[in-house]
């Protein structure tokens, strides 16, 4: 047996068409990755071949085709140089082991030679054998011919009657030599699995023992399951080898065909999933396409309003929807509404809800409150046969007063920011959600928008985003960023809040963050009548630049925007002096302390650590413990490089305002159980100072930037 | 209420874990629980999980204190067990890191 017979045999074996380069050796290893020989062949390097052996390098192996474990093959070109290709087909796996002692034979010719012969060609003739029945089952076309043509192979190599492939579900009955099988199947797989291991038996008193259905009509018996796997079992069973009984060597050769008619098995079953998966995707992209013509990506450009969205579907569909568009009478209707749950019930609803209330809009129903009532009867039906269930928000916008009339089924996430005060407002919801009870009439709430103010509408996916910790946005939070996060636009808010949720959702350990779980739209609508163009009316540049009265921190004239105009960002929200409230101004400190882009984690917590403490403070000392009630005006600005948060109270004084000026950290091991707060205040805050004024105390942090 | 609670004691080992924010709000329940986990037995051993209290405020932290002081009492153990590294400011700056036992997060 010469090298090039051996090399001719390799050819066939592998998709690969040789040669190889030159002075390249060939190493054989087994499916577990142990090199059994080498074997040095001259040839040159097909081009198709490089990028075989370039991603082999980089993955260490290249997977098998679909069904079919791979087998390394390494091509070694000088002595340290290393690269892999792979034989693929049915009966690779089985090549390395007969191959392997074949080429050793080889390479042993000079002291074994006359000793080998023999058993290499036994060896040749059986790997030829093989082989060819790796081109028959190849050819096979169905799963039931692959099974028989291995089926076949395997009664004739193992030179029985007959034998069958078990169990006899999920395709034909494949049995060669030995129909007889046939009704005993469902015995002799469950014998077989039972069994555990390749069995081998070879009297027939045994075999009738494994299988009493056999009733003494088997004598020699041989069988085997694939691999243990969840989706697909197969195993063979041959019966009555012709001379003498089952041999060792035979075990593996069943345990063999076992594993290659599982391997066709699973590659049928993996195929058909495919299909199945392949038809699913095209209809969920027809369904987007459709998604992408319902939802109107643009917003209408205008002077006055500034408009910008940030949507974001949880997946390709999404029951998020939103609508900007100029009403007959020359208002802006602005609509945000979410159908609850995603995907393509979701969206079916969401574009039913949408077009009803697009056409009745344009019809000329000028009241916010009348067109959700006439749009939920036109919807009634569907929702009530469905259980799902939309809520929606409706605003018309007068741009020349800034007159805002809206109704709000059951949405209430509606914000207002105020420029001058720096306020943000939550307009109550007037209504219920459609499809939850009947619809007892809905109402209609008003504002009115000042020149640079700023109306931003979300959707739940944004109030219930979860940190990594699990813990929601919430409103409170959201208030408080929006109240201070600085935007010259509205397309730069919807970028801060991008980025802001961004932060929210990182993980300690830098992995991206879960997947999101519910559709995000936030509606952003900034109203600047009058605007010259080129103009930031929001924050313009020449005010910045004027001295800002500390203590009073009154508005500014701008000779540019007029009166209202705000130089400096602030946020302003009053609290009830409670401890229930304690909550809502920790989340809203937290929203704050977002908004500012160059702080990370650690400084925003810092922020809101030191405030909570002070407003702590004032609920206890100001409030409970003078058995009084009032309110805490909460307000923070930012001037230059610092941050300032002061709280005003209209509670009882300090008894002892000097404290807060001293040094107050108890001994820890004292193990004290008060005084921390102030001491915190302290510690986490540039500077603390705090003043008793008539009626009530005014406390404040200053925070560095 | 800000936080939850779910606790357990079997004779002198008691188990609590708290979901949420621990300030004024809402220590003083924590604080009866660890007084009554102290009281329960002789030499408790108490482990508090805080891996998902994403806020303790110096109220918060009083309510640890006056826990440790009972548990301490009669001879016990407290531990607290996956406190966020936002949530150690607190104990770092008031310098209680160095008084109280700290351990990882239950798996």
């Amino acid at each position: 047996m010469s090298v090039d017979a051996f090399v001719e045999l390799l050819t066939r074996a592998s998709t690969w068409p040789l040669p190889l380069p030159e002075g390249t050796a060939l190493f054989l290893s087994d499916s577990m990755g142990h090199p059994t020989l080498a074997l040095p062949v001259d040839a040159a390097l097909p081009p198709g071949l490089h990028s075989l052996i370039e991603e082999a390098q980089a993955t260490g192996r290249i997977a098998g085709s679909e069904g079919y474990p791979p087998v390394r093959v390494a091509v070694v070109g000088a002595p340290r140089d290393c690269t892999a290709v792979t034989i693929t087909g049915p009966l690779a796996p089985i090549l390395c082991a007969p191959v392997a002692a074949f080429l050793q034979a080889i390479f042993a010719q000079e002291v074994e030679m006359e000793i080998a012969a023999s058993q290499m060609q036994d060896l040749y003739d059986q790997v030829t054998f093989l082989l060819n029945t790796s081109a028959s089952v190849n050819n096979a076309g169905t799963v039931t011919g692959q099974l028989q043509a291995l089926l076949r192979a395997a009664v004739e190599l193992l030179e029985v009657e007959g034998g069958i492939v078990l169990p006899a579900e999920g395709h034909e009955l494949v049995t060669c030599g030995a129909s007889w099988l046939g009704p005993l199947a469902p015995e002799l797989w469950q014998a077989l699995c039972a069994h555990g291991e390749v069995l081998l038996l070879n009297d027939a008193a045994a075999c009738d023992a494994f299988c009493p259905g056999l009733e003494g009509r088997a004598d020699s018996l041989a069988g085997a399951a694939g691999p243990v796997d969840d989706e697909v079992s197969v195993g063979v069973l041959v019966v009555n080898k012709r001379t003498g009984g089952f041999r060792a060597a035979d075990r593996q050769l069943a345990n063999f065909f076992a594993e290659q008619m599982q391997a066709v098995a699973r590659r049928d079953r993996l195929a058909a999933a495919r299909t199945a998966e392949r038809l699913q995707a095209h209809e969920m992209e027809l369904a987007r396409q459709m998604y992408e013509a319902i939802v109107p990506r643009a917003l209408p450009h205008l002077l006055s309003t500034d408009l910008a969205v940030l949507s974001r579907p949880a997946s390709d569909l999404g029951g998020d929807f939103h609508l900007v568009t100029e009403l007959p009478d020359g208002r802006l209707l602005l609509l945000v509404g979410d159908a609850a749950g995603k995907g393509l019930p979701a969206a079916l609803l969401m574009s039913q809800a949408s077009a009803s209330l697009r056409a009745l809009a344009s019809c000329g129903e000028g009241h916010p409150a009348r067109l959700l009532e006439r749009a939920e009867a036109l919807l009634r039906d569907v929702l009530n046969n469905t259980e799902l269930f939309v809520t929606l928000f409706v605003g018309m916008l007068d741009i020349r007063t800034g007159c805002m009339h809206y109704a709000d089924a059951g949405h209430g996430y509606a914000l207002h920011r105020h420029a001058g005060s720096g306020e943000v407002v939550a307009l109550p919801a007037t209504g219920a959600p459609f499809g939850v009870l009947a619809l007892s009439g809905i109402g209609e709430g008003e504002t009115r928008l000042a020149q640079g103010d700023m109306l931003v509408i979300c959707s739940d996916g944004v109030i219930e985003l979860p940190s990594a910790q699990g813990e929601q946005f919430g409103l409170d939070r959201l208030r408080g960023f929006l109240a201070f996060a600085e935007a010259a636009s509205a397309q730069e808010f919807v970028e801060t809040l991008a980025s802001a949720l961004r932060k929210y959702t990182a993980r300690d350990d830098g992995l991206s963050p879960i997947g999101q779980v519910d559709d995000i739209t936030a509606l952003v609508a900034m109203y600047r009548p009058g605007r010259a163009p080129g103009h930031n009316a929001a924050i313009p540049p020449a005010c910045l630049t004027a001295p800002l009265d500390t203590s009073t921190l009154s508005t500014q004239e701008c000779e540019v925007c007029g009166p209202g105009a705000v130089p400096t960002r602030q946020a302003t929200r009053r609290f009830e002096g409670t401890r229930e409230q304690i909550g809502a101004f920790t989340q809203w400190m937290q929203g704050v302390g977002l908004a500012v882009p160059a702080w990370h984690a650690g400084r925003a917590y810092d922020l809101t650590l030191a405030s909570e403490e002070c407003f702590t403070n004032v609920v206890k000392h100001a409030y409970e413990d003078a058995g009084q009630h009032g309110p805490i005006d909460v307000r923070v600005t930012s001037q230059g490089d610092q941050i300032l948060v002061s709280l005003v109270d209209v509670g009882a004084p300090l008894d002892r305002p000097d404290i807060v000026a001293m040094p107050t950290l108890p001994d820890p091991e004292w193990l004290l159980e008060g005084g921390y707060g102030l001491y915190l205040m302290q510690q986490l805050a540039e500077d603390v100072s705090y003043e008793a004024v008539p009626g009530g105390n005014t406390w404040q942090l200053r925070f560095r930037l | 209420m800000n936080v939850q609670i779910k606790s357990e004691q079997d004779g002198s080992v008691g188990y609590l874990e708290l979901e949420g924010r621990l300030d004024a709000a809402s220590a003083q329940p924590v604080r009866d629980i660890l007084k009554s986990f102290a009281e329960a037995a002789q030499e408790p051993r108490i482990r508090v999980d805080l891996s998902k209290v994403s806020f303790i405020d110096s109220t918060g932290l009083a309510a640890l204190i006056s826990g440790l002081k009972a548990i301490r009492a009669r001879n016990g153990s407290l531990t607290l067990e996956g406190v966020r590294p936002e949530v150690m400011r607190v104990f770092q700056v008031t310098l209680l890191d160095r008084v109280f036992t700290f351990g990882p997060a239950a798996a």
